[in-house]
């Protein structure tokens, strides 16, 4: 499993909306707001598939910018072939 | 990943996003932020990095376990990013693991099998080395005229620096030029003939701080996603913050605009010098900064193009650096024609618009910020324009201060930390210094411990890129070496440049040696390709556009046989120098030896001690008192040059200085025995808030306009110098009705050598679109998805069109990304470059576009 963490930038009157439908996404889990800052991590198989979920957040209405913090990817089965080679 | 340890990740992920949004969950675990040092769990080893993509430069925390990136982190502590990155940052682990990584040293039998994917076959490092080391030799030898280097923005600092040294000093040769050369030779020119010095006065902080943004011909939601996060960030956090967005085409950077100026090609020149005649002729100028700070000139008009080979050797070519010296009346003069009614007639732009945002340059209490890339640099004036955006900055004297300055966004992650700052460039010296002129070359002879009047043998410049590759074309250059850059993809004129034409001269007979990560075009065209460490897999430095010199760590070791590029550089080098003395010294070792055991053939310490001498080295050009006969030089002691060099405007610090302090912005000053950075220089502050108050203080002169004062100015003036509009190389016409604009887009960074490499970025952009005006493409019968076939005067190619795609070009103008190897549209681009800085214009091809039935 990637796990990875974001900060979502929202404008100030779409900090909330945003927030529930970040929670809504499969493998998303909001854990904090600070101002128009909403902080999320993001768990999935792959790097790909973390990427794909975080790339959905620029559709939700009132985000502003998607800021990656961290990504851990030592169980991401696609790097582990690649580096057995 | 058992519990516990998923666990633990996941409480990591939680604290350091919320550290970075300044949130109460920070301290939800001991694993924050990075440097050295086990993680605190007992796992992985972290390490300092910078971000391979883009010219943003952030700074990133690698962490590595059993030999392999495990995890990717923004670093906190580098002040370029604050600890964000962009969403690309998911695959910087992942560009070190493609399957098809080059891993054995590569040979071509057969140059017939150029272009192709075959050809190829695995060789051992001797005979590859002994094969490039022979070919250099015979060709340096026979003459050195037909030899070429051509190195790239994406180079680390201290390998950059080797190079510039071999070539240089160790062959005696100019003909080097880095990649940068098409993205930031125009911002450089500029910056040197208004400042006398290169890179900006201000930094990113400004975005924090700034009224009003103005993006010229820049794209920097797509292509500086996380400078493009601090603008709207401040647009939602500062009150009545403003955007104009000026370009031939609405990209993403327009959503965040309150005013989109779309204009007509080249009509960028005249909107900046409609801006500057309303502040002369409304007297809305500031007074005293002019009276204190400024110089006024013009220079040779109506150059012509650059689109014959022979045009830098003609009658024009020959003078179109030369200025004159003119008053501030006849500048106001000169300017009087750019009214609002002729500039919008002009340009297309509402007056309206143009008045929208003279007024703001007009008003004394406004911050503003102008930012801009290759819309302005890859321009046939882009010397002219990045002048004319000076111009309305200097005149209002929005420079230099917190918020407030015209800032040349860079487009490699090191343009100007390597390319320009060391000297990879046909003209010039390490440290800003030129090879034409004498103190300059004394200067760095002093430092190479070369004999007075050594490097007289390089005071004529060498081939600038476009020539290097015109002269391959006609069968003039037997050699060539690159590396860190795609030239086969990324150059302009592919038809010309790779052989298509009639005549198959050039290219395929030049031997051609190309360091590689992965298979690319260029290795395609290669004679010997040479497996080379990608980013982390050694030690390293960036230095981006704001001037922060930063280091990335090694943090995991280079696949198969894969080698460090200096490693490469060393073993030809002391093989093509065997021989050879300077000053009755082995050349080898006079230059390197200080470093690299030839007989061992090994350098003499690890990765970091090898970096951190270079640096040592490299950084007594900016600390001239660490050599005596430099600083002889530097203070014009005997008066042979009736100037000091005033080297250390540019001064960096020891080399532990960047790792401790996660990179540091130059001029860093030594202030009571700690290194402090200088984030706007020129002015007048307390040098522990930023300010340059030990550069004023020791060159400069306080107490003038603004606080500020341009020590490495001539006269410490600045010059605004008038450039009028002129038209693009050429125009739309019957033949080739529009214009071609080729650029970058978010998912795949330049050439996609890495990003197409990672399927989901692949995925979210798999090919590249021509964008089209939905009038454009009705009159030409052609739907979204039509296959059309595009032609210029240069070459062609076909490419599927699209009137929703990412940019929205105006009416007659068409668009598409140049990352696709398959549709390789740089087949059409022209190679008409900026007379003055010899960049090449990829924003205005003249095609046909037809729709390909069937």
């Amino acid at each position: 499993m990637v796990i990875s963490s974001l900060v979502v930038e929202t404008t100030p009157e779409a900090t909330a909306r945003a927030a529930g439908e970040l929670g809504r996404i499969e493998g998303v889990e909001v854990h904090e707001t600070n101002g128009c800052k909403v902080v999320v991590t993001v768990e999935a198989e792959t790097l790909d598939d973390s990427h794909a979920v975080a790339s959905t957040f620029v559709g939700i209405e009132g985000v502003t910018g998607i800021n990656l913090v961290y990504a851990n990817f030592e169980d991401d089965p696609t790097l582990r072939r690649a580096a057995v080679k | 990943m058992d519990i516990s340890r998923r666990a633990f990740v996941k409480a990591t992920a939680v604290a350091l996003a919320s550290a970075a949004a300044a949130g109460s969950l920070a301290s939800m675990t001991g694993c924050a932020s990075g440097g050295q040092g086990a993680a605190a769990d007992g796992g992985g080893q972290k390490y300092t990095a910078v971000c391979r993509f883009c010219g943003c430069g952030c700074g990133v925390i690698c962490e590595a376990k059993d030999g392999k990136l495990v995890s990717v982190t923004g670093d906190p502590e580098n002040l370029s990013n604050k600890g964000l990155n962009c969403v690309k940052g998911y695959f910087l682990g992942k560009i070190l693991y493609g399957d098809d990584r080059l891993t054995k040293p590569l040979i071509r039998e057969d140059k017939s099998t150029k272009g192709t994917d075959e050809g190829l076959r695995e060789a051992t490092w001797d005979e590859a080395l002994d094969l490039v080391s022979s070919k250099l030799k015979e060709t340096w030898k026979a003459d050195k005229s037909r030899l070429a280097f051509w190195l790239s923005g994406q180079q680390p600092i201290t390998e950059g620096y080797a190079c510039a040294k071999f070539i240089k000093a160790g062959l005696l040769s100019n003909n080097v030029d880095p990649n940068a050369r098409l993205c930031m030779a125009s911002a450089v020119v500029g910056f040197m003939n208004v400042f006398q010095t290169d890179e900006p006065a201000g930094c990113y902080a400004d975005l924090d701080n700034a009224d009003v943004f103005v993006t010229w011909g820049a794209n920097m939601a797509e292509a500086h996603p996380m400078l493009y996060s601090r603008l709207t960030a401040r647009k939602l956090s500062g009150k009545n913050v403003k955007h104009y967005d000026l370009g031939t085409l609405r990209t993403r950077t327009s959503a965040s605009a309150d005013t989109v100026m779309l204009f007509k090609p080249n009509t960028d020149l005249a909107i900046a010098n409609c801006i500057a005649n309303y502040l002369v002729q409304n007297k809305k100028y500031d007074e005293a900064f002019v009276n204190d700070h400024l110089q006024f000139k013009q220079g040779t008009e109506d150059i012509g193009n650059a689109t014959d080979d022979g045009y830098d050797a003609s009658e024009i070519g020959q003078k179109v650096d030369a200025v004159s010296n003119i008053t501030f009346e006849e500048y106001a003069a000169r300017l009087a024609p750019y009214t609002f009614e002729y500039t919008s007639e002009l340009s297309g732009v509402p007056v309206e618009d143009l008045k929208a945002l003279a007024f703001e340059f007009a008003d004394p209490d406004k911050n503003i910020m102008s930012l801009w890339t290759m819309g302005v640099n890859q321009h046939n004036r882009g010397t002219w324009m990045n002048h004319n955006l000076y111009n309305i900055h200097l005149l209002s004297g929005k420079i230099a201060r917190p918020g407030c300055g015209p800032f040349s966004l860079t487009g490699q992650p090191t343009a100007c930390g390597t390319a320009r700052e060391v000297g990879t460039f046909s003209h010039r010296l390490p440290a800003d210094l030129l090879v034409a002129n004498a103190q300059h070359r004394r200067y760095t002879e002093a430092i190479w411990d070369l004999p007075e009047g050594y490097l007289d043998a390089i005071q004529k410049p060498g081939m600038h890129t476009v020539k290097i590759f015109r002269e391959m074309s006609k069968g003039n250059i037997d050699f060539l070496w690159t590396a860190h850059n795609n030239w086969a993809q990324s150059m302009p004129n592919l038809q010309r440049f790779l052989g298509r034409g009639e005549d198959k001269k050039g290219i395929f007979d030049t031997f051609i040696v190309v360091n590689e990560v992965y298979p690319t075009l260029s290795t395609q065209y290669a004679d010997v390709v040479l497996p080379v460490a990608l980013w982390v897999e050694r030690e390293g430095q960036f230095g981006n556009a704001e001037r922060r010199s930063a280091v990335f760590e090694k943090a995991v070791d280079p696949p198969g046989e894969a080698k460090w590029d200096l490693w490469a550089f060393m073993e030809v080098a002391h093989r093509v120098l065997d021989g050879e003395q300077i000053d009755g010294k082995d050349s080898f070792d006079h230059l390197f030896g200080f470093i690299y055991d030839k007989g061992a053939h090994d350098f003499k310490n690890d990765s970091r001690e090898t970096n951190r001498l270079l640096w040592e080295e490299y950084r007594i050009f900016s600390n001239p008192e660490m050599n005596e006969r430099a600083k002889a030089i530097n203070d014009d002691a005997d008066g042979t040059f009736n100037a000091k060099l005033k080297m250390e405007a540019k001064q960096l610090a020891p080399y532990e200085e960047y790792l401790a302090h996660h990179g540091m912005t130059w001029p860093v000053r030594n202030v009571d025995g700690k290194w402090l950075e200088t984030h706007w220089r020129f002015a007048d502050g307390k040098q522990e808030d930023g300010f340059d108050e030990i550069g004023v203080a020791k060159y400069g002169k306080p107490g003038l306009a603004n606080n500020l004062s341009f020590y490495k100015s001539g006269n410490m003036k600045p010059s605004v110098v008038f450039r009028p509009y002129e038209p693009p190389a050429e125009t739309p016409d019957e033949e080739y009705p529009f214009y071609f604009c080729t650029g970058r887009l978010l998912e795949h960074w330049h050439t996609g050598t890495m990003t197409r490499r990672v399927p989901e970025l692949d995925r979210a952009l798999p090919e590249a679109l021509l964008n089209i005006h939905p009038n454009d493409a009705s009159k030409l019968g052609v739907a979204d998805g039509d296959l059309v076939h595009v032609k210029s005067r240069f070459g062609e190619f076909d490419i599927k069109a699209s009137t929703a795609g990412r940019t929205e070009p105006q009416e007659g103008i068409v668009f598409a990304p140049f990352f696709a190897e398959e549709t390789l549209v740089n087949l059409a681009v022209q190679d008409t470059y900026c007379p003055l800085s010899k960049e090449p214009d990829y924003k205005k091809t003249c095609v046909s576009i037809t729709k390909v039935e069937g």
